[in-house]
């Protein structure tokens, strides 16, 4: 039931995508309306499908929240992106974001989909699981990676303007659909902030997790190592722009680097010899 | 120090206050640290090291990368990094305190030339009457209010959040105090192992990196170990009884499973991992119109032939070169001295290799006649391995991360807002000037000017 739902969420979400392309290419908010109503019926959707899932996992007596495996990670990221998504366009009140940030939410739930059946099953928790610090740890974490790549989809928005708009515009006016480079590389920084606060508190809680799992709240495992390395590269990307005053080519080029640095942390520790191997 | 501050051409300070080195050193340690993900560490890197050519294998032993986060030059990487952080704080703070304390005066010339019109409002009532009203709506904005009386006008200043100044100096304190809390576990705690047979008891522990034993101060005994598995095969509990005890006596008891440590006299004990070693063997005699049956360990000895001769288990085998479980008995009678190995598949053993037992005397299980041993099985036993520790520096880091939090909070969240109000008259009416000044955030500055505006109106309260 609740993988049938999130299939449709993994539909709803392209269509979303093409609307939201749609109204870029033709500057025409109809479409813009329409993209922002679709991802909300795909939230909506999606939000259903995890409650579906946690409600099954306690009729099957298990009752774990599913932030388990790998599988439930991906959905739980995606639907980070699109929450946080749609909270920043409302907020800032513009769609122009959507075509860079759907790719990454709708590819997220694509990829899940693509787990073998034995994976999308809802499966009892290990020991080293059996704690109150899962639901915390995960959900702290994934809200970071969801605001990183946000972040992300505006650096590729940032140079994707200036591809558009032929030579760099030392005007950084307005250029056809696109706001101008100051604001898009002001809502990378904002961006960067809620993730790197997310992703302190997801490494904070992990640690505490930790302390009581293993008896050690920081081993250097190599999930550990690269969440820290994570978190240096934005660091290095905060302090650059306020005290170096670091702004646009740069600030974005460091939002696609600490992103690809964040899925290496996610995807890429698992090729390691790491202690969050039951992740796979 | 002071010195120093003084003197903004002292090369050591000034090298310690640059932000570049700041940014210079996060990056080097971040690539450092990938480098430590990439390289099997500690006990990990003993076999790799091995295939790698001499030359090469020198080089990172020089280097310690297989060590890497305990090596030298990465904790001069971090100390670097610590002493950046502290002297490029000191520096800064005079700056964060001049701007806490500064407070601009609503009276400075030219604060009230470029408003926008909403932000000029007239007023029926007297200059007097329209600044209390005023003053009330910033209090109940911003809070802390002052007043200037002129002649012809009123000013009045409000502010709130100057402390949003000292946020990030709380993120560098708290990145210092976790440093701080890992270098008291470092040098103060210590962190082992040790392995306990269900049944048994332990007095001492394994020390990480093969610093040899240490004594706990008391026993350990586990009274019971229990794993248990889901359908699928996947593991469901792993749960030590365990007793501490001293002088024999027991002082505690307690369940350790995963995620829930046990803790006694200061030191703490999580379940980490468990095995199965072979147990008691159970050995059938029969020799003189007698069976008897004896349950025996390894190295354990027991008398037969109405104590003339001895019998001893040299070893317990689960399975000897792949026939099975197998156990090596001693028998010794004076000054004769025999050893054999006792097989539990001996029929099934002789069925394929005929005659093996007359060949090989040492797979004769009737070699101390007229007796005879047989094997019906070797109990398993558990053992339950934990592991031991004692950090004195966990509530140093917790309080660290605790003040990063708090930090980013201030930081990243507040802002030092300013309005500036002066009442005056223009044209035979009063008028009402509003401005103000964000440290950070116009946008929240905004809405607290508009607040303002509509309770002195009395639109809200």
């Amino acid at each position: 039931m609740n993988t049938k739902m999130l299939g449709w969420a993994t539909v709803i979400y392209l269509v979303a995508m093409a609307f939201y392309l749609i109204r870029l290419l033709r500057e025409d908010e109809y479409w813009g309306k329409l993209a922002t109503g679709t991802a909300l019926f795909g939230l909506a959707l999606h939000t259903a499908g995890i409650a579906v899932r946690w409600w099954e996992s306690h009729q099957m007596g298990l009752g774990h929240a599913p932030l388990a495996n790998f599988y439930e990670s991906m959905i739980f990221f995606s639907w980070a992106i699109m929450l946080l998504y749609l909270v920043m366009e409302w907020r800032i009140g513009s769609r122009v974001i959507g075509p860079f940030v759907t790719p990454v939410a709708f590819l997220s739930m694509a990829y899940a989909s693509l787990s073998p059946d034995e994976a999308t099953r809802i499966q009892p928790l290990i020991p080293a699981l059996q704690s109150n610090w899962l639901t915390s740890h995960v959900v702290t974490c994934f809200m970071g990676y969801g605001a990183f790549a946000i972040a992300f989809g505006l650096g590729v928005l940032f140079f994707a303007r200036r591809f558009f708009s032929g030579k760099e515009n030392p005007a950084k006016g307005p250029t056809g659909p696109f706001p101008d480079e100051g604001a898009v590389e002001e809502l990378i920084y904002h961006s960067t902030i809620m993730g790197f606060i997310f992703l302190s508190l997801g490494i904070i809680t992990g640690s505490v997790w930790a302390n009581f799992a293993r008896g050690a709240y920081w081993s250097w495992d190599p999930k550990e190592t690269w969440s820290l390395i994570t978190w240096l590269i934005y660091a290095t990307l905060l302090h650059a722009r306020l005290v170096r005053g670091w702004r646009g080519k740069r600030v974005a080029v460091m939002a696609i680097a600490g992103f690809a640095s964040v899925l290496f942390t996610y995807l890429g520790v698992n090729y390691l010899d790491s202690l969050h191997s039951y992740l796979m | 120090m002071q010195e120093e501050k003084k003197n903004p051409k002292n090369p050591v300070w000034s090298f310690f206050s640059s932000v570049r080195l700041t940014l210079a050193l996060l990056i080097i340690i971040a690539l450092a640290a990938v480098i430590g993900t990439v390289v099997p560490q500690q006990e990990a890197a003993g076999e790799s090291l091995q295939k790698l050519p001499p030359a090469l294998a020198g080089i990172v032993k020089f280097l310690q990368v297989t060590d890497l986060y305990h090596s030298p030059w990465f904790l001069l990487l971090m100390g670097l990094l610590t002493v950046n952080l502290v002297v490029c704080s000191l520096n800064r703070l005079p700056v964060s305190l001049r701007l806490y304390r500064r407070r601009p005066g609503p009276d400075r010339p030219g604060l009230y030339d470029a408003l926008p019109p909403d932000r000029v409002l007239e007023a029926e009532g007297g200059v007097e009457a329209e600044a209390d009203r005023m003053e009330r709506a910033l209090r109940k904005t911003l809070g802390n209010v002052e007043r200037k009386q002129g002649d012809q006008a009123v000013w009045l200043a409000a502010h709130r959040g100057a402390w949003s100044y000292f946020g990030v100096y709380a993120v560098h304190a708290g990145v210092l105090v976790i440093i701080l809390g890992a270098v008291i576990g470092s040098i103060l705690g210590f962190d082992g192992h040790v392995n306990i047979p269900e049944g048994g008891s332990v007095d001492a522990i394994e020390l990480r990196g093969g610093k040899g034993e240490m004594k706990l101060g008391f026993e350990v005994r586990c009274d019971d170990f229990d794993v248990e598995f889901y359908d699928s095969g996947m593991p469901k509990l792993y749960r030590s009884d365990l007793s501490f005890m001293k002088g024999g006596e027991i002082r505690a008891r307690g369940v350790l499973m995963v995620n829930h440590p046990l803790e006694f006299e200061g030191i703490r004990f999580y379940q980490s991992t468990y095995g199965a070693v072979p147990g008691e063997a159970v050995l059938v005699i029969t020799g003189k119109g007698q069976r008897t049956v004896r349950r025996a360990r390894q190295g354990e000895r027991f008398d037969i032939e109405g104590g003339k001769a001895q019998v001893e288990i040299l070893r317990i085998e689960g399975n000897l070169m792949r026939m099975g479980p197998a156990v090596k008995i001693g028998v010794r009678e004076g000054d004769r001295a025999l050893s054999f190995w006792v097989f539990k598949f001996i029929d099934a053993i002789e069925e394929q290799n005929p005659g093996i037992t007359r060949q090989v005397p040492q797979f004769n299980a009737g070699l101390y006649r007229p007796y005879r041993f047989g094997l019906e099985g070797i109990e398993t036993s558990f053992y339950t391995g934990l592991k031991v520790n004692r950090d004195p520096g966990v509530p140093v880091v917790g309080t660290g991360a605790f003040l990063l939090v708090a930090g980013f909070l201030l930081t990243f969240f507040s802002s030092h807002r300013q309005i500036f109000v002066r009442v005056d008259r223009r044209n035979g009416k009063t008028r009402v000037s509003v401005a103000g000044q964000s440290s950070r955030d116009p946008a929240k500055l905004d809405r607290a000017v508009a607040r303002a505006v509509r309770i002195y109106r009395g639109e809200a309260s």
